[in-house]
């Protein structure tokens, strides 16, 4: 990747902290918990989603670094959901986390020179991923998640209306 | 470990996320960057091992009761320390993530039943671990390097006081 993509690349990523929360204000807190039908996802679970993949995503950036080549882990995210209660936990509590940790990544990879972002890690299911590859990655997750949490609330409004 | 005493763990490793800082307030930042050799660890290091730590919980934690049985990866602490700089990162977002972090693992333990103490995870090196093995050592982790952080600042004023 050319360097100047992968600047803004690093800038979008970083910015996703006010595209996330600009994006939830549109959203009222009244219909959060709200979800079609249990197959589905409601918008606390999906917060609370977003937060546990970015954790991992703060891990696997590091070890890319730190530990090039070696195995990363990756959720199984419907047990996630479903196990760790997702719908009984605190949204706010979900919101500082992943504001903090895209902060703390969008702030490490500024920091990185251009060959470390060639080095790779295993992911379980996609396999070998440069650090670019990852950054493309979450960035992608994070925006279509958004795009989920506006369907929902549109399925909701359109239910009201 | 009794239920009580489990308990009473849980509520001294939450205390951890307003004990660090104020540990913290009895060293001057002025040293945080101090060590005695290149093979110590300064205060500043030893900062981003806990949060590092700590976020690795974060995941060990939540993979053993979502997915028990799952082998979770462990990491190079002092490849980590050298190779990601912590010297040179800021140091303020680390301890605003290392507050988070303990926050965040404590109300989910505090959070949990009994059974759910002994599901397992896989460690690499260590073989299957219980959720309350997991628990134990992080309990220690933390207090363990609080006193490695006083040990530096020690050995800093010392060599302060040996100054004319």
């Amino acid at each position: 990747m050319e360097t100047k993509a992968r600047s803004q690349l690093i800038m979008n990523y970083s910015h996703k902290t006010y595209a996330l929360t600009d994006c939830l204000r549109k959203f009222p807190r009244e219909m959060w918990d709200f979800k079609p039908d249990d197959a589905h996802w409601c918008i606390r679970e999906i917060l609370w989603h977003i937060l546990d993949i970015e954790m991992h995503a703060y891990l696997r950036f590091r070890t890319g670094v730190a530990d090039p080549g070696k195995a990363v882990s990756a959720p199984e995210q419907e047990s996630w959901a479903r196990q760790l209660e997702y719908t009984r936990q605190d949204i706010d509590d979900a919101i500082e986390g992943f504001v903090w940790v895209i902060k703390a990544n969008g702030k490490f990879l500024k920091t990185r020179p251009a060959e470390d972002f060639t080095r790779t890690v295993i992911h379980p299911e996609f396999g070998s991923l440069s650090l670019d590859q990852l950054l493309e990655r979450h960035n992608r997750h994070i925006q279509h998640h958004m795009d989920q949490m506006a369907k929902r609330f549109n399925e909701w409004k359109g239910l009201k209306n | 470990m009794k239920v009580e005493e489990r308990k009473l763990k849980i509520e001294e490793f939450g205390g951890f996320a307003l004990a660090l800082p104020q540990a913290l307030k009895e060293f001057p930042r002025s040293m945080w960057h101090y060590k005695p050799d290149p093979d110590y660890w300064c205060i500043q290091e030893v900062i981003f091992h806990l949060l590092d730590t700590e976020l690795n919980f974060y995941i060990r934690y939540r993979a053993c009761l979502a997915e028990p049985g799952k082998q979770v990866m462990p990491f190079d602490q002092d490849a980590w320390a050298m190779k990601l700089r912590y010297k040179d990162r800021d140091v303020d977002q680390a301890l605003a993530g290392l507050a988070w972090a303990i926050q965040a693992n404590h109300d989910l333990l505090a959070s949990l039943e009994e059974e759910e103490f002994s599901k397992t995870i896989t460690h690499p090196e260590r073989g299957i671990l219980t959720l309350e093995r997991v628990l134990e050592y992080s309990i220690d982790h933390i207090p363990h390097h609080i006193g490695q952080m006083r040990k530096r600042f020690n050995e800093w004023k010392a060599l302060q006081n040996n100054r004319f």
